[in-house]
């Protein structure tokens, strides 16, 4: 008798919790039956200067404006006086996204271009010197293809990038350079630059988000022995170590075969100083304040486009050639029509009064 | 003597299995159940409103042992605007971190559930929000139909800083300290 009534007491506290497993076990059952889609894996269109699989929200445009001031610690001479790179702007970009939908998005982006200064050899002569094209204005599209799952039943996010990038430049007049715009088709075609992106991107954590960018860029004009087709691999990361904070990490690299147009495999791990070009390594802290994302970088690239910094980036971290770097993006819901959507059923419940519930501070 | 023992073995071993289904078919007999709860809440300040709506809250009601479990998926949280979803997972509930609010509580009346009609209830247990617990009593209304409840629906107010909730300065006049919440479950039967 004594065991009978412990053990009725046993089950009654049994089943206090019981109903919280039963309802434990209906969520689970329940979570099964819709598809959940991992969502933020980044915090912007862009980690540092290349994309991320994150798309504009549907009606809303995303407006970001990017500053990229001169090398850090690149002559002794100068470094004071140019307050390490402070006095320069080595690229300035503005870019508009919209969101058409929330897998579709489109916009325009204008970039003042690195400019930077090459000195190519020609065979049996003295090199020619040349600026890599400026002024760019570009179109681009961003397609997500494939969203991944929390389950990780897709593992990974698809997205597909694209754009066309014309340099508005003056005609140098020189036919050995990349900035030479005759009249006519030529001229103008000597002016764009293209590039295909793919963004596989997983976050692997609530806190981490990895990212491959197979990249390929076309240029119309390069430099005497360079190839106007080039692949480029990127690796992106975030670690988000507060719920408003990350560190973003970016590394692109050429891959050429070694040597065309200057282009050496690891150039910057080999710790070569010779190289033409090297690739492009930046590292930012990201901070999200309510309304905008901010993030300060450091970073080898000069250029803030695609078509500019994976072909054109001449800078090395070994020599005191990065720079600091701030990117301001502010997202604006513009779409009216689907303001007054209704998201919810009004059941029986009364309307909530704003005047009742308003605090007075 | 082996074959007394075996059966009265046999005996109990035939009562505990009657004893066992007869409590498996009055397990869920008092138990009524919504997979489709609808839980709306409202912050309203004089920069801007927020409000967001769940259709899909579960909840479980027992009408012998008087108690009440509700679990909110805060994902499942539908902002008209996109970017106000974004930061309400982010940056305030950590919707990664604490995925579900529950509610863990008992009616204080004696509710005769033989007569039809509206019956304001009392519910007194704990909120679990932003893994933060609070006691808390909530008064609502519940309806009776065909000797079943049928509709819930409560009104109430959660103040942001009881459940941790922090909200920075800069957009301090853009949140309200305390939140309308209001909910409406429609019970059926529950099956397993």
């Amino acid at each position: 008798m004594k065991y009978f009534f412990s053990s009725l007491f046993l089950l009654s506290v049994l089943c206090s919790s019981a109903q919280m497993d039963l309802l434990d076990s209906m969520m689970t059952t329940e979570t099964k039956k819709v598809r959940e889609y991992s969502a933020y894996t980044f915090k912007m269109t862009h980690v540092i200067n290349g994309q991320s699989v994150e798309m504009t929200k549907k009606g809303a445009l995303d407006f970001q404006i990017s500053h990229r001031f001169g090398d850090a610690f690149a002559s002794k001479a100068d470094n004071i006086h140019n307050l390490f790179g402070f006095d320069q702007a080595t690229d300035i970009g503005i870019v508009f996204d919209y969101g058409i939908t929330d897998d579709l998005s489109v916009g325009t982006g204008r970039v003042k271009g690195q400019g930077q200064t090459m000195s190519v050899p020609v065979p049996n002569g003295t090199p020619i010197q040349m600026t890599s094209p400026t002024e760019l204005w570009d179109v681009h599209i961003k397609y997500r293809a494939l969203k991944q799952t929390t389950d990780f039943k897709i593992p990974v996010t698809i997205d597909v990038y694209g754009n066309a990038t014309i340099s508005s430049e003056l005609n140098s007049n020189n036919s050995a350079t990349v900035n030479y715009f005759p009249k006519g088709y030529a001229g103008f075609s000597h002016r764009m630059s293209y590039l295909l992106q793919g963004l596989v991107a997983t976050k692997a954590t609530n806190w981490l988000s990895v990212q491959l960018s197979p990249t390929f860029v076309w240029r119309n004009i390069v430099p005497l022995n360079d190839k106007n087709g080039l692949f480029a691999l990127g690796i992106s990361a975030r670690a988000k170590f507060n719920k408003r904070m990350g560190i973003i990490f970016e590394y692109y690299i050429p891959c050429q075969k070694a040597g065309i147009g200057g282009r050496e495999p690891f150039a910057m791990v080999r710790g070569m100083k010779s190289a033409a070009y090297y690739p492009a390594l930046n590292l930012g802290v990201e901070f999200e304040t309510g309304g905008h994302v901010f993030h300060v970088n450091l970073s080898n690239t000069a250029g803030l486009s695609e078509n500019d910094y994976i072909p054109y980036n001449a800078h090395n971290w070994a020599q005191g050639q990065f720079r600091l770097g701030f990117t301001i993006s502010r997202s604006f819901p513009l779409d009216k029509k689907h303001k007054g959507e209704k998201y919810w059923k009004k059941g029986s419940v009364e309307d909530p009064d704003p005047k009742k519930t308003q605090i007075i501070r | 003597m082996s074959i007394n023992f075996s059966k009265a073995s046999m005996v109990v071993m035939l009562l505990a299995v009657a004893l066992f289904s007869t409590a498996q078919e009055d397990k869920y007999a008092d138990t009524y159940s919504c997979k489709t709860g609808m839980v709306h809440f409202f912050s309203a300040t004089a920069m801007e409103n927020i409000d967001a709506t769940s259709n899909t809250s579960l909840c479980i009601l027992n009408t012998k042992s008087k108690k009440v479990v509700v679990k909110i998926k805060q994902s499942g949280f539908l902002f008209k605007d996109k970017l106000m979803q974004e930061h309400f997972n982010e940056n305030y509930m950590e919707s990664e971190k604490y995925p579900y609010a529950s509610l863990d509580m008992e009616i204080a009346e004696n509710l005769d559930y033989s007569k039809d009609g509206e019956y304001d209830v009392t519910l007194k247990g704990t909120i679990e929000m932003h893994g933060v617990k609070k006691e808390r009593e909530i008064k609502g209304k519940l309806s009776v139909k065909n000797g079943a409840p049928s509709v819930a629906t409560a009104v109430f107010m959660v103040k942001l800083a009881d459940h941790n909730i922090k909200i920075p300065s800069v957009v301090g006049a853009n949140i309200a300290e305390d939140v309308k919440v209001d909910v409406n479950f429609v019970f059926e039967k529950f099956h397993k």
